[in-house]
């Protein structure tokens, strides 16, 4: 069974999590601080954690942080207010997994678990890279790895040395990609620049705590977002 | 004496002076009466006495002779010239009484030779006698030779032509006496008008002064007084000088009285607030300014039937236990009084005591402040907002909390359902229970917040200061608490109720608070230190008074700025930043419930804000206090 540790100050979430968790077949470990979450985390090295970001005496953040350090490949969700761009922001710089809004419904709390089982398989520390697939009807690329504020040049030159005739990409983001601060600045900045070619952009894939993000900053209105399937 | 002493001053000076000239002249007229007549008397007898003796001088020879030829011419020589008038009769007699020569011409009269006979005289003796109706005094002198006596010489003096000589005496000396008191009459008349008259035309100036005609001394009648009175250099003329200055003076005193009773009347008529005049005892309007009128739509008339009380809210013993006692209040703020049809108006109360004819009154100004209490609540609630809109982020978190166990609860009984696997009791119990509590919770939020930015009503009410902190430590303990900030409730909960309005109260605490946490984290983010923030908030009674602490571990108040924090529009926060309601609401808050309020501040230690509120007697009309 995979062991699951949820830190939130709040007792009612917890317990709810608790249920939800377990019936999706998890070993749940609860915390109502940051401090005793860190303890249960060293003391039964769970996979998956989910952790509050507001909460008195260490803050969710300094929880992901230090976990971080103690665990590269451990999946940590930060579970943010609704609406909070800054935090889940810097939750993201912190290479947060994942991320899901209070109050949490079943669909993102899905898409937050499938996500990071898949990236448990994955190893962890990937760097970015671009792939392009064939036997799609449109030019379609795979993005892996953490897409930082250096990549945008590689994804837009692996976009446009193909003659596209076609003036619609689709850009896949797998289970392994990620994002930081920089990086959606930079993916904003490609997407405009295609756009300037009259090439019409659609992500695909894209987790649905991701596509959340991108619609917080304006991602949506410049191209078409495709949200991942869960499969049950 | 009464009757004199009523008398005018002309007349008792007039009486005086001719009383005392008939005195000395009834006087004079005794004296002249008991020593010239007598002196005269005496004078005229030595006379006759002396010519009976130069007639027995010249007669000693004849008689020795007998000579009786010789001896009548001498007795006839006696009564030569004048002297007739004065000798009535002459005889001459030897020692035996035998009469030698007489004037008599018709025969001896009375008794006259019988006293002769019997008369054996060696001395000269004067005898009184009635001759018929004649009067005369006898005289009888000796003639004598040597030691020898040879004759007498008798002589009658008339008395009828001595009386006749001193009743002319005393008629002349009658008229003088009438001549002196008549023109003593005419002088003490004319003294008696010389001193009254001058003193009389004051009197009659001095009653037109009294009716108030001050233009008096500029008539022509009291200037040719003044220039009379000017050659004089009397007592009269100096209380003329005396009366004329006071005059001038009490009408240039008359005239400023007069120029400033228009003065503060056209400030009573046209001032801009309403002014009332009342009553020092009952408190009944006795005058009221046009604005008064104005401000409250009563007529004057109406008004001065009614008292101060009548008109608004002044009559707080019912409230406060304590009798309202004007003359010791000089200022009211925040009145509430009630116009003609009913509509409320607040005023701000100056009252002090005067005089008003004749009457202990107070003069009580008012100063609408409706509109700026109405601004000032306006104030107050658009901070309340922006507070609101700075709390929303952390409302939404806390709104979060109860919505998110609901969502998950009903989503796992979702989950369960499709999966048509059977929930265990003890779970759904659990779900079921959480979504009912966290309801309940999430509404108690909606519910404090809707009484958070609820809008004040104008009547203040008897407040638990504690139920107040408490209330308003709900609403943002929890985010405080979420800052790494202790807050901390130390609270007495034997002190007093204070008067105000709980809502207001809710609000200076609130502000103080983020206040304090914003100090905090300033001190946290400047100094980059990590322990941990602390505000304490203490309630405490002292002396009938209920003091509130607010004490914080923050960044401190430079002492150079401590007095200037509670002035307008200072503020040590980034532009945009200070939404506030700012410690000059504050303390405009805290003045208003007569508190008082004041800071002491260590830089880089701390601040304590002390607000001291006066303990009201009345129990709290809902005493709830539920410590969290």
């Amino acid at each position: 069974m995979t062991r699951v540790l949820v830190i939130d100050d709040e007792k009612p979430t917890l317990s709810m999590f608790r249920l939800f968790l377990a019936a999706y077949g998890y070993e749940v470990f609860t915390a109502q601080s940051g401090a005793e979450g860190l303890a249960i985390f060293k003391a039964h090295h769970p996979k998956i954690v989910f952790t509050d970001i507001k909460m008195p005496g260490m803050d969710g953040l300094t929880v992901l942080k230090e976990i971080r350090s103690l665990d590269r490949a451990a999946q940590i969700i930060v579970i943010t207010g609704h609406g909070d761009l800054e935090k889940a922001m810097e939750a993201m710089d912190l290479d947060a997994s994942d991320f899901i809004n209070k109050p949490v419904d079943r669909q993102a709390l899905d898409a937050a678990l499938d996500r990071a089982e898949k990236r448990r398989q994955l190893p962890a520390g990937m760097r970015f890279t671009v792939s392009r697939k064939t036997g799609f009807s449109d030019p379609f690329f795979t993005l892996s790895g953490r897409f930082t504020g250096q990549d945008p040049d590689l994804l837009f030159e692996q976009i446009t040395q193909n003659k596209i005739d076609d003036q619609t990409v689709i850009l896949d983001m797998d289970a392994g990609f990620s994002i930081n601060r920089t990086g959606i600045a930079g993916l904003i900045r490609t997407i405009e620049r295609l756009r300037g070619q009259n090439i019409r952009v659609v992500l695909n894939n894209v987790s649905c705590n991701f596509s959340r993000l991108f619609k917080m900053v304006g991602l949506d209105k410049l191209a078409d977002i495709r949200e991942a399937r869960v499969e049950d | 004496m009464t009757r004199f002493s009523r008398l005018t001053l002309k007349n008792k000076i007039f009486i005086s002076c001719l009383g005392v000239t008939l005195l000395v002249s009834l006087i004079i007229a005794l004296f002249t009466r008991s020593l010239v007549i007598s002196s005269l008397t005496r004078e005229l007898k030595n006379r006759g006495v002396g010519i009976a003796q130069s007639i027995a001088d010249s007669a000693r020879g004849f008689i020795l002779t007998d000579n009786r030829a010789e001896l009548t011419s001498l007795a006839y020589d006696a009564r030569y010239g004048n002297r007739k008038d004065l000798v009535k009769y002459l005889i001459i007699s030897d020692t035996t009484g035998d009469i030698l020569a007489h004037t008599f011409t018709t025969g001896f009269a009375g008794p006259i030779q019988a006293i002769v006979k019997q008369q054996a005289v060696s001395d000269v003796s004067i005898q009184h006698l009635e001759m018929g109706h004649h009067r005369v005094f006898h005289i009888t002198v000796p003639v004598t030779e040597g030691i020898y006596r040879v004759g007498s010489i008798q002589m009658g003096l008339d008395k009828q032509h001595i009386d006749h000589l001193i009743a002319k005496l005393r008629w002349m000396f009658l008229s003088f006496l009438s001549m002196v008191t008549l023109i003593f009459f005419f002088l003490s008349h004319r003294l008696a008008l010389f001193i009254t008259r001058p003193i009389a035309s004051l009197i009659r100036y001095t009653d037109r002064l009294t009716q108030g005609d001050f233009d008096i001394i500029d008539s022509p009648g009291f200037q040719s007084l003044k220039q009379a009175l000017k050659t004089r250099n009397d007592e009269v003329s100096k209380l003329t000088d005396s009366f004329i200055k006071m005059t001038a003076r009490l009408r240039n005193s008359t005239r400023g009285l007069k120029e400033s009773q228009r003065k503060y009347r056209s400030l009573f008529k046209s001032g801009p607030n309403p002014i009332f005049v009342v009553d020092k005892t009952g408190f009944d309007i006795l005058d009221a300014n046009p604005n008064a009128t104005k401000l409250f739509g009563y007529t004057r008339r109406e008004l001065v039937k009614m008292t101060l009380f009548d008109l608004g809210e002044l009559d707080t013993a019912s409230v406060t236990g304590k009798p309202v006692d004007l003359e010791t209040l000089v200022a009211r703020s925040r009145v509430r009084f009630f116009k003609k049809n009913g509509d409320p108006v607040f005023v701000n109360i100056h009252a002090s005591p005067a005089e008003h004819a004749k009457e202990d009154v107070i003069i009580v100004g008012t100063t609408d402040i409706t509109e700026l209490v109405e601004k000032e609540s306006q104030l107050i609630q658009a901070s309340k907002m922006a507070n609101l809109e700075k709390m929303s982020a952390g409302i939404a978190h806390e709104i979060n909390q109860p919505l998110n166990a609901i969502k998950m609860g009903s989503e796992y009984l979702c989950l369960m359902h499709e999966k048509k696997q059977a929930v265990p009791p003890k779970d759904l119990n659990l779900v079921l229970g959480e979504i009912s509590s966290q309801v309940t919770r999430a509404a108690e939020i909606v519910s404090r917040l809707k009484t958070f930015s609820r809008k004040v009503d104008f009547s203040r009410e008897v407040v638990d200061v504690n139920a107040c902190i408490v209330s308003v430590h709900r609403i943002i303990g929890r985010q405080i608490a979420l800052q790494n900030i202790d807050l901390v409730l130390d609270l007495d909960k034997t002190i007093a109720p204070v008067l105000a309005h709980g809502n207001r109260l809710e609000q200076v605490f609130f502000n103080l608070i983020t206040n304090a946490r914003d100090a905090i984290n300033e001190r946290i983010e400047t100094l980059n230190v990590t322990d941990p923030g602390k505000i304490v908030i203490k309630t405490f009674p002292v002396n009938h008074q209920v003091g509130i602490d607010i004490e914080d571990n923050g960044a401190g108040i430079d002492p150079d700025i401590t007095e200037s924090i509670f002035e307008s529009f200072y503020t040590t926060k980034p532009m945009g930043e200070g939404l506030g309601l700012g410690l000059p609401i504050i303390r405009g808050i805290v003045k208003d419930y007569n508190g008082t309020i004041a800071v002491s501040s260590r830089p880089g230690k701390g601040t304590v804000f002390t607000i001291l509120f006066p303990a009201s007697t009345d129990a709290p009309l809902t005493k709830e206090l539920n410590t969290p």
